[in-house]
């Protein structure tokens, strides 16, 4: 009986579903279910937080994410940025950000949020603890970056100066002293007139050779001889007009060789004088150069405004490019312009058939924001604003990423602040910025400091717009900045510098520093100005103008006299070439002169004599 | 080689084994619909869920694919024009333009000549295929099955002890 059952059961009619799929599936099915409930939110908080603190150079932190998966919407409370220059502090802190997706970028597989809500923004709020600081990356693996960096660096280099330290150390006649252990074994224009000297030997090597394959007194002799020696008057005996005209031929060409390696010879001649003589003021440009070089050696003061301006505003202007530059690498690492592709053709085991095209296909980028609306009003002020179209790929979209923002906070003085950013990646990447706070208060902001001399603005109250272009190539970014209600705080050692230092804080009660930053990122030129530097100059110039200028004019004896020796050489050297060469010219000129007259006078008798049969036979030897 | 002697072996052995003709002759449908697909496309993944989510033969359906996929290559010229000829349709433009500009739907390659022509081509033939590998698996069955079942070499084959072996493992362990 259990037998039949059993066969029973084994042939038991089996229905259309198959139930040992079906766990399989459901099985799945609960797991991705279990990590959208339970995991999904902190894998995206954890996901914010890593690439938020990428952008940010700081940490950053979320406090909670919350999804939706119905209506495909996230909500990011929480969320704080730490100012990496101040950890203590967020940069800003934002209570709430609202994310609203597309499903049907979503069963494409692409992030799609059409509209975001930032919502209360809180600047510069103490945090609970003091935030993580990443180390810099400014990278991003491309050259250009790289050679914007080291060009920069090269930039900070050049920025680097004391005015005041400066012209105390000239005050003190400290700075002046020693020379010679500053000039030694350094001087730029020694070593070019060292290199001068050789190449006035390989210019008189060259020359020594054309010299040679001139032809000498000996050989226009014999032209001269082969020349008489020729009987013109058989020229017009129809018979023996032949050899003579095959003479006067050969003598044509011989002769025509010498003018030729006459005429090298001068030609080259003036080309290497002409060098040599751009050589020899190559050199002597680098005299100035060393003595400006061995003046900042020294800490001798410059006292032109524009150095002042870049000595004391420079570095401020350069961080705020260098700021620039780490924002443009990171929009073009996350933002990448795309270059046009061909379509390649893949190899298939079938066929590839033809594809066809219904218009054109709704294709998303892999991450694509929109919108996002910003408004907060809380006790600190006002921020209002959009940012539309943030996405990895503008050629996708055809839409260019903007910002427009504004902001006012009068609890923390900073007041009509805007900003607007276009991010144009969909060919070579262009950013165009401008952007400007009415008013901020800035706070002890050191101008020149140093154990002597201390310059500095107390407080003072400021306007700053920023406005430019930039590219992966280029850049052109103006700094404009307007400080007012200044209180200065000036301190030096020395009553005369203490003197100077009130007298131009009285004379710029309004501080202007315009800046501007142009060309390529490689060779960045830096245009510096600041009424600042104006006043410094015209009170400290009566100071220490003298002091300077006969220090200036110690360091240009001092180095006049160490590249005397070598300056002298190159000069004999160049004039005894010079004097050689043309003296060897000269003479074999002026032989080919006497001969040229005397062929002239022949050519004339023969003319003469051969007028009515021939016409001219000595046609074509002229010389 | 191996793997072509290796299906028509597993094909045979669905054919001589108790398993319904209705459920082999499905697989072979299926077979035909999975073969002319593309490897890598959404239809060939709803194809390989239908399966295995619906009782048909698993071993007829992938034997009869790989066969009918080696078929598709042969005929993908043909597929080209039939897919070229449907693309081209001017009454179905609009369609075609809505699902290219679908979610998914654009997955399944349709807009290719090739794709279109062999998937229009193996729904039509599936019913076919359908009808005419049930009536052939039947007639196998009856014919070539039994007769070969009732020769005295099968039944000296059956008698052998080896053969008994053989048979309790299959009917333990498949």
């Amino acid at each position: 009986m259990s037998e039949e059952k059993k066969k029973n059961k084994i042939k038991k009619k089996q229905g259309p579903i198959r139930t040992g799929a079906v766990i399989p599936f459901v099985v799945f099915v609960t797991v991705v279910t279990l990590f959208n409930i339970f995991l999904l939110d902190s894998s995206i908080k954890s996901t914010i937080e890593f690439i938020g603190g990428k952008v940010n150079g700081a940490e950053v932190n979320v406090s909670k994410v919350e999804t939706k998966f119905l209506d495909l919407s996230f909500t990011v409370h929480g969320v704080q940025f730490t100012n990496k220059n101040k950890p203590t502090e967020n940069l800003f802190k934002i209570d709430t950000i609202k994310f609203q997706m597309l499903w049907d970028g979503v069963l494409r597989g692409k992030g799609v949020i059409k509209t975001a809500e930032i919502n209360g923004i809180l600047l510069n709020a103490k945090r609970k603890r003091a935030g993580e600081v990443y180390p810099e990356e400014f990278d991003e693996k491309t050259g250009n970056n790289v050679v914007a960096q080291k060009a920069l660096e090269k930039v900070e280099k050049e920025f680097d100066g004391n005015v005041f330290g400066d012209i105390a150390g000239v005050l003190a006649g400290g700075s002046t002293g020693d020379v010679a252990s500053n000039i030694e074994g350094q001087l730029e224009s020694k070593k070019r007139f060292e290199k001068l000297q050789e190449e006035v030997k390989v210019a008189e090597k060259k020359l020594d050779a054309d010299l040679a394959k001139v032809p000498s007194s000996k050989k226009l002799k014999s032209f001269e001889k082969r020349f008489n020696d020729i009987n013109w008057n058989n020229l017009g005996n129809i018979l023996k007009a032949p050899k003579v005209l095959k003479k006067a031929d050969d003598l044509k060409k011989d002769i025509d060789k010498a003018i030729k390696a006459v005429e090298n010879a001068n030609e080259n001649t003036k080309k290497s004088i002409a060098s040599l003589n751009k050589s020899y003021k190559e050199a002597e440009s680098l005299i100035s150069k060393d003595i400006n070089s061995v003046s900042k050696r020294m800490n001798l003061p410059t006292l032109d405004q524009a150095s002042i301006a870049r000595m004391i505003f420079g570095p401020e202007v350069l961080s705020k490019v260098k700021d620039a530059k780490k924002y443009q690498a990171m929009a073009e690492k996350y933002m990448p312009p795309k270059k046009e592709k061909k379509p390649v053709a893949i190899k298939t085991k079938r066929s590839e058939g033809r594809d066809y095209q219904f218009g054109k296909p709704n294709s998303y980028p892999l991450f694509w924001l929109k919108k996002a609306q910003i408004t907060s009003e809380n006790e600190q002020g006002k921020i209002k604003g959009m940012i539309l179209d943030v996405t990895n790929d503008q050629r996708a979209t055809g839409k260019l990423t903007k910002v427009d923002i504004t902001g006012d906070f009068p609890p923390l003085s900073i007041r009509d602040a805007y900003g607007k950013l276009t991010i144009d990646h969909r060919d070579e990447a262009i950013a165009n910025v401008d952007a400007g706070v009415g008013s901020f208060i800035v706070k002890d902001k050191a101008l020149s400091k140093s154990k002597d001399v201390t310059f500095a603005i107390k407080q003072s109250e400021v306007q700053t717009k920023i406005k430019g272009q930039l590219t992966k190539k280029r850049i052109n970014l103006d700094i404009d900045n307007r400080f007012t209600k200044i209180s200065y705080e000036t301190k030096a050692k020395s009553k005369a510098l203490d003197e100077v230092l009130n007298d131009v804080a009285k004379k710029t009660k309004v501080l202007t520093l315009d800046a501007k930053a142009s060309g390529k990122w490689e060779s960045i030129k830096f245009d510096v100005r600041s009424n600042l530097a104006k006043a410094i100059e015209n009170s400290v110039r009566s100071l220490v103008k003298e002091k300077i200028e006969a220090a200036q004019r110690k360091i240009k004896a001092d180095i006049e006299r160490q590249i005397a020796s070598e300056k002298a050489k190159v000069d004999n050297q160049i004039n005894k070439l010079k004097n050689d060469v043309n003296k060897e010219l000269a003479k074999v000129n002026n032989e080919f002169k006497k001969l040229k007259s005397k062929v002239k006078n022949e050519e004339k008798k023969a003319k003469k004599k051969v007028k009515k049969s021939l016409g001219n036979p000595l046609k074509g030897i002229s010389l | 080689m191996v793997v072509i002697l290796k299906q028509i072996f597993a094909f045979l052995k669905v054919l001589n084994s108790d398993t319904g003709e209705n459920q082999i002759a499905v697989g072979v449908a299926c077979g035909l619909i999975l073969g002319f697909a593309p490897v890598f496309s959404l239809q060939t993944l709803l194809m390989i869920i239908v399966l295995f989510f619906f009782r048909v033969q698993l071993g007829a359906a992938f034997s009869s694919s790989f066969f009918f996929a080696l078929m598709a290559w042969m005929l993908d010229s043909l597929f080209d024009k039939v897919g070229g000829v449907i693309l081209e349709l001017d009454s179905l433009k609009s369609l075609f333009t809505t699902m290219y500009n679908m979610p998914i739907v654009p997955f399944t390659k349709f807009y290719n000549s090739i794709v279109m022509g062999a998937g229009v081509v193996s729904i039509a033939l599936a019913p076919i295929i359908f009808f005419v590998s049930k009536k052939l698996i039947v007639k196998y069955r009856v014919s070539v099955l039994t007769k070969f079942e009732n020769t005295k070499f099968w039944k000296a084959v059956k008698a052998t002890k080896f053969y008994k072996w053989y048979a309790k493992y299959d009917e333990l362990y498949g």
